[in-house]
């Protein structure tokens, strides 16, 4: 049980990359693009976390046992600025191509798409 | 005082990407971009030249020394590719000055240039960095801003393009995350020469954590560089976006990608990698199916600037095939294959563009007659297909004869003949665009033979890319050269 954090995040991976390839509604590929990402980043933090670790943080007077690694969370943090601005983007743009198809199934759109050229 | 050079060019273009959308006016947008790209150009230029003199530089970002504090490092490899993205993306810059007006609406041309600068300024950053979480961040930087070009457009292939792109970008990063976790789970590293050290002694004790590394870099960068299997969302968004970020994206965004590989896996991770997975065996296969599958689809289209598009994932194919092949020599013609095909690609797309702009026609059987009424950007457009080919004296020559003799030094004449046949197929779908344009007779009844109608903002460009790549043809010493040291200190 000593790695359940690894196997936890391989199958939120593999779930988010099922969704984004098997299915065709765009906004759960964005579902699914968010959860692949999720993984990513829980396997970041859990490289970095120790068990019964302490904050990072340097008190006055208080010595430092054990603090978790303060890397991968100040890591992490970024990783999120960038999956949150890409999802605002993604929606924008999936706001277009509805206004443009009428519709969000990728089969659909890939159909109408045909016709218009 | 000198070493805050390395760091300029990019905070230049960042602060003058920061004001732009300030900027109302399109005309005094477009005069900022091109200012802040030749002044970026400007210092570049110093810095190579400093870099020539004294190797390479290592800038520590806030003064803090690795592994803790930031470097970025201004190398060969750096020098050479940025200087390539100058010399691409200032003639650009200048085209889309008077295309972009005629192709997006006005709202859109401020923004248009902040997502340019950006993307310029991500290509030099990724180039530069010197630790893995920068090379993230710029990554994430150069396919938003990259994403964004293509849908400056409101049309609906193009939004649908990008949409395609982001996504499929967007996986490839988090593979490119993934990997850089666990490089850092058992190295504890993020900065490239701290990695490097480290990882000789930790391989050998978890070779899972760096086959599965690789394997996600090959994916995640396989994905931005358009490899097969992973390619398939490169000709929407190519062949969609308007014409100068097309040049900009098939001449150099898609190679950045091959400069980060070099220096993650050439210059970082080392033989211990090569030894644990069978890296370049894989790359040599995708990299030969690649040529073979694009250059035959190329040949299938019928819109000119998808054909571009198909062409671009077979050429990033020899890039790769080059770097594969397990010879010195190859390495360096692949290394010189980024530079000159940037230059070529970008001459297609600017001299496709500006027959787009007159004509108002993209499709290959409606440009049947095009020479008649534009002579010089069909000629420039010529010599740029020329080199793709690979017609002696043109540079695409040069590159491709060394990738020709590192594989049959290598004895690998199979992979030689990889590359002959298919500059037969390239020469296929480039040499009809050019002998019925001069030579056919279109639907229309303009065949009186006149000089191109076109402003020379449009026409300077694509021929400025198109004769400095046949100087560099003639002449190509100085980017052989660099491409040789290059080779000297990655090739492994």
């Amino acid at each position: 049980m000593q790695n359940l954090e690894y196997i936890a995040a391989m199958l939120l991976y593999v779930t988010g990359l099922g969704i984004m390839l098997f299915h065709s509604n765009l906004i759960k590929k964005i579902i699914g693009m968010n959860i692949m990402e999720t993984a990513v980043f829980l396997i970041f933090i859990a490289a970095g976390y120790v068990r019964g670790g302490q904050p990072p943080i340097a008190l006055p007077g208080e010595p430092l046992l054990l603090p978790v690694n303060p890397l991968p969370q100040a890591l992490i943090l970024t990783g999120l600025v960038v999956s949150v601005s890409i999802t605002a983007y993604a929606l924008a743009l999936l706001r277009e191509i509805y206004r443009h198809f009428g519709t969000l199934d990728a089969a659909e759109i890939a159909r109408r798409k045909g016709e218009l050229t | 005082m000198t070493t805050h050079l390395v760091v300029l060019p990019i905070l230049v273009l960042l602060v003058a990407a920061l004001i732009l959308p300030l900027v109302r006016e399109p005309r005094r947008a477009s005069l900022i971009g091109v200012s802040a790209l030749a002044a970026a150009f400007l210092l570049w230029l110093a810095l190579a030249f400093l870099v020539m003199r004294q190797g390479a530089i290592s800038y520590h970002l806030g003064g803090w020394p690795p592994p803790v504090g930031i470097e970025v490092i201004a190398d060969k490899l750096a020098v050479f590719f940025g200087l390539t993205v100058f010399l691409v993306a200032i003639p650009t810059a200048v085209f889309a000055g008077v295309d972009m007006p005629a192709e997006a609406p006005e709202p859109a041309l401020s923004s248009f240039w902040t997502l340019y600068l950006l993307l310029v300024l991500s290509l030099l950053g990724l180039a530069q960095a010197g630790d893995l979480f920068n090379m993230y961040v710029f990554l994430e930087i150069s396919s938003l801003a990259a994403c964004a070009l293509v849908a400056v457009v409101n049309r609906p292939a193009n939004v649908e393009a990008a949409f395609k792109y982001l996504l499929l970008s967007t996986v490839g990063s988090g593979c490119v995350l993934l990997a850089i976790a666990l490089l850092y789970m058992i190295t504890g590293q993020l900065n490239l020469a701290f990695l490097a050290r480290e990882l000789e002694h930790q391989a050998p004790l978890y070779p899972k954590n760096v086959i599965g590394a690789g394997t996600f870099l090959l994916v995640g960068l396989g994905v931005k560089a358009a490899i097969f299997p992973l390619h398939t969302w490169l000709p929407d968004a190519h062949a969609s976006a308007p014409s100068p970020a097309s040049a900009l994206l098939s001449g150099l965004v898609v190679k950045v990608y091959v400069v980060v590989m070099v220096r993650i896996v050439w210059g970082t991770l080392g033989r211990a990698f090569f030894t644990l997975l069978p890296f370049k065996s894989v790359l040599l296969l995708l990299a030969t199916i690649s040529i073979f599958l694009a250059s035959i689809l190329a040949m299938a289209q019928t819109d000119l600037k998808r054909m571009l598009a198909y062409s671009t994932v077979a050429q990033m194919g020899y890039i790769f095939l080059g770097l594969a092949a397990g010879s010195r020599t190859a390495f360096a013609g692949a290394i010189l294959h980024i530079f000159n095909h940037a230059l070529l690609k970008g001459a297609l797309f600017l001299a496709a563009g500006a027959v787009i702009w007159r004509t108002g026609r993209r499709r290959l059987a409606e440009l049947v007659g095009v020479g008649h009424t534009c002579p010089l950007t069909l000629s420039f457009f010529a010599i740029a297909a020329l080199g793709m080919v690979g017609i002696p004296g043109t540079s695409g020559f040069v590159s491709k004869w060394f990738l020709l003799v590192g594989m049959l030094q290598q004895s690998s004449p199979l992979l030689a003949w990889v590359v002959l046949i298919s500059s037969l197929l390239n020469a296929a779908y480039y040499f009809p665009v050019i002998i019925l344009g001069f030579f056919g007779h279109g639907t229309d009844n303009e065949l009186r033979f006149h000089l191109d109608r076109i402003p020379p903002e449009l026409l300077l460009p694509a021929g400025s890319l198109a004769l400095v790549s046949l100087f560099f043809g003639l002449w190509p010493s100085f980017p052989l050269h660099l491409a040789q040291d290059i080779a000297h200190d990655f090739f492994l």
